[in-house]
């Protein structure tokens, strides 16, 4: 699975940390998020997109494999 | 190094200190010997709860979160690590039965307690360097 969460991140000026802060997680999460390496539930991922002003299936891509 | 001082690490230090004071007081004050073995476990007591305190004062209020990943990773470690553990029991006993060696569990528990704790310790430091976590 890919994700935007850093393109979002620049847009509105978030680091890591805040917005790990933000979602309640732990910064390492967040990396591990944005390198596609760890699939988030559903609740992270609806905060995540929500933090971000945005919807889950803009801010997280699915592969169909 | 921040150290923190919330209300839990305050109170756990309390408590800490409140058991190293009981422990001098019942070996100072207390004749019976038993008490004074008592006195002492909790004095021992006290100064774990201390440098376990310190330890956690010092360490980041971020590090401690306990978000949905690292759940998961101490679930899957722990499942692992309890597989890993079955796994030497078995193969201790195949060897006992192959070569007659009539292993004797009581005696190679604290061992066996070592390969439980270590394999979910190392599996743990893995899955979170691995970081797909499913």
């Amino acid at each position: 699975m890919k994700t935007r969460i850093k393109e979002f991140r620049a847009r509105y000026d978030l680091t890591q940390e805040e917005l790990a802060k933000k979602v309640g997680v732990r910064r390492e999460t967040i990396v591990f998020l944005e390198k596609g390496k760890y699939n988030p539930s559903l609740k992270l991922a609806y905060d995540i997109a929500k933090v971000l002003n945005s919807n889950i299936d803009e801010v997280f891509i699915f592969d169909d494999e | 190094m921040k150290i923190r001082t919330d209300k839990s690490i305050l109170r756990f230090s309390g408590i800490a200190v409140l058991l190293i004071i009981t422990g001098i007081l019942m070996m100072c004050f207390l004749s019976n010997p038993a008490y004074f073995g008592i006195g002492f476990a909790l004095i021992i007591m006290g100064i774990v709860a201390i440098v376990s305190a310190i330890i956690g004062a010092a360490t980041p209020k971020e590090d401690m979160i306990q978000d949905e990943r690292s759940v998961r990773i101490n679930e899957k470690a722990g499942y692992h690590a309890f597989c890993i553990l079955l796994a030497t029991m078995a193969l201790l006993q195949a060897i006992g039965m192959v070569w007659g060696l009539n292993f004797n569990f009581k005696v190679i528990i604290p061992d066996l307690f070592i390969v439980g704790v270590g394999s979910w310790v190392i599996l743990r430091w893995h899955y979170n360097q691995r970081g797909d976590i499913t």
